[in-house]
């Protein structure tokens, strides 16, 4: 497992994301900001059956959230971090 | 059951998520180390938004004001104590940092808001004071003026709690400054508490979420927020550990310090 930067970018959809750890009790968080787009920040909690799913902080973003956490998820894995 | 952001989520959770939307909008008093309470400073708390299911998290003047209390130099008094110009008389001060959860019925002012005004300060810790006897090297038996020693109290693997808390606004009458004071409410010690607090033996009243969730959002009869206020957090749940004596001024407060002369705690159910 490699140690995870507080920040990096990556690419989606021929966008470039920045990505930022957040430091937020309890919870895997990241800031993600695109040239052109409001900054998202999405955290990973659980649902009622406890499964994990990525929601956006504050809530009213749930689509982006979802679609966004999976990216920065897939990209932590491919890199070994997580 | 809640909904956060259109998901089915426990009451914790969404109580957790909200909090996390108050902490990413950078709330600097969030990260003060220690509140001192006789400082009468200001405390992080979680108000309850009228008809929602929602909080906002703001500052209040740690310290209850009774509405009574006409000015600043009318609080100065009440809280310090002193002699009455009018009487001559010495008043005791009134400290009212803390409520004690079985006598919230008992007091007008506090009844009042522990019906309609129910709120949660947050927390990452606090400390007490504990009383050491030391053996007198003569007699070998303890002596009577102890020693204290602060320790710091926080709980396992949770970097925010929730202490059960009462607010009012109140009003200088004579300047028109509007604040919004807090009292912390009190329960009996449990096993570790006794221990380290061990001159009163009271602790904060530490909520789990879905208490934390109730005590603030629900319609509580008198029964209820009374057996709530009684709230005696788990010990095993708890920790505790000594800092030094000049915490207050030090650059990490909570820093541990290690007393050869103090016993340990002895381990508490």
């Amino acid at each position: 497992m490699n140690q995870e930067p507080n920040s990096f970018s990556l690419e989606y959809n021929g966008r470039t994301l920045q990505v930022e750890k957040l430091n937020l009790p309890g919870y895997r968080a990241y800031r993600v900001s695109a040239e052109g787009s409001i900054s998202l920040i999405v955290a990973r909690a659980k649902d009622f059956e406890a499964h994990h799913f990525w929601t956006s902080i504050p809530e009213g973003r749930q689509v982006e959230a979802e679609r966004v956490g999976a990216v920065v998820e897939e990209y932590l894995r491919a890199k070994n971090y997580i | 059951m809640c909904y956060y952001n259109g998901v089915k989520v426990t009451r914790a959770e969404y109580i957790r998520l909200k909090n996390l939307e108050k902490l990413v909008a950078n709330y600097n008093f969030l990260v003060k180390p220690l509140s001192i309470g006789f400082e009468y400073g200001t405390q992080a708390v979680l108000k309850p938004i009228d008809g929602k299911e929602d909080f906002d998290i703001v500052e209040m003047e740690w310290g209850f004001i009774p509405p009574k209390i006409p000015n600043r130099a009318a609080l100065e008094r009440f809280r310090k104590g002193g002699i009455n110009a009018n009487t001559g008389k010495f008043e005791k001060p009134f400290i009212t940092l803390n409520a004690i959860g079985e006598e919230l019925f008992q007091k007008t002012s506090y009844k009042e808001a522990a019906l309609s005004r129910r709120c949660l300060v947050l927390s990452s810790g606090f400390y007490e004071w504990r009383h050491h006897f030391p053996l007198s090297k003569k007699t070998g038996k303890p002596l009577k003026t102890a020693v204290k020693y602060p320790y710091h109290i926080s709980l396992v693997d949770k970097e925010y709690f929730f202490m059960a808390g009462i607010w009012t606004p109140w009003t200088d009458k004579q300047t028109g400054e509007y604040v919004e004071s807090v009292a912390i409410l009190t329960a009996g010690a449990n096993g570790m508490m006794k221990q380290v607090h061990n001159s009163k033996e009271r602790m904060p009243v530490i909520l789990n979420e879905d208490l934390a969730f109730e005590w603030m959002f629900d319609a509580l009869d008198e029964k209820r927020v009374t057996e709530i206020a009684a709230t005696q957090y788990p010990a095993a749940e708890m920790q505790a550990y000594s800092i030094r004596k000049d915490f207050l001024h030090a650059l990490d407060p909570k820093e541990a310090f290690v007393y050869p002369e103090l016993p340990p705690l002895e381990i508490a159910a």
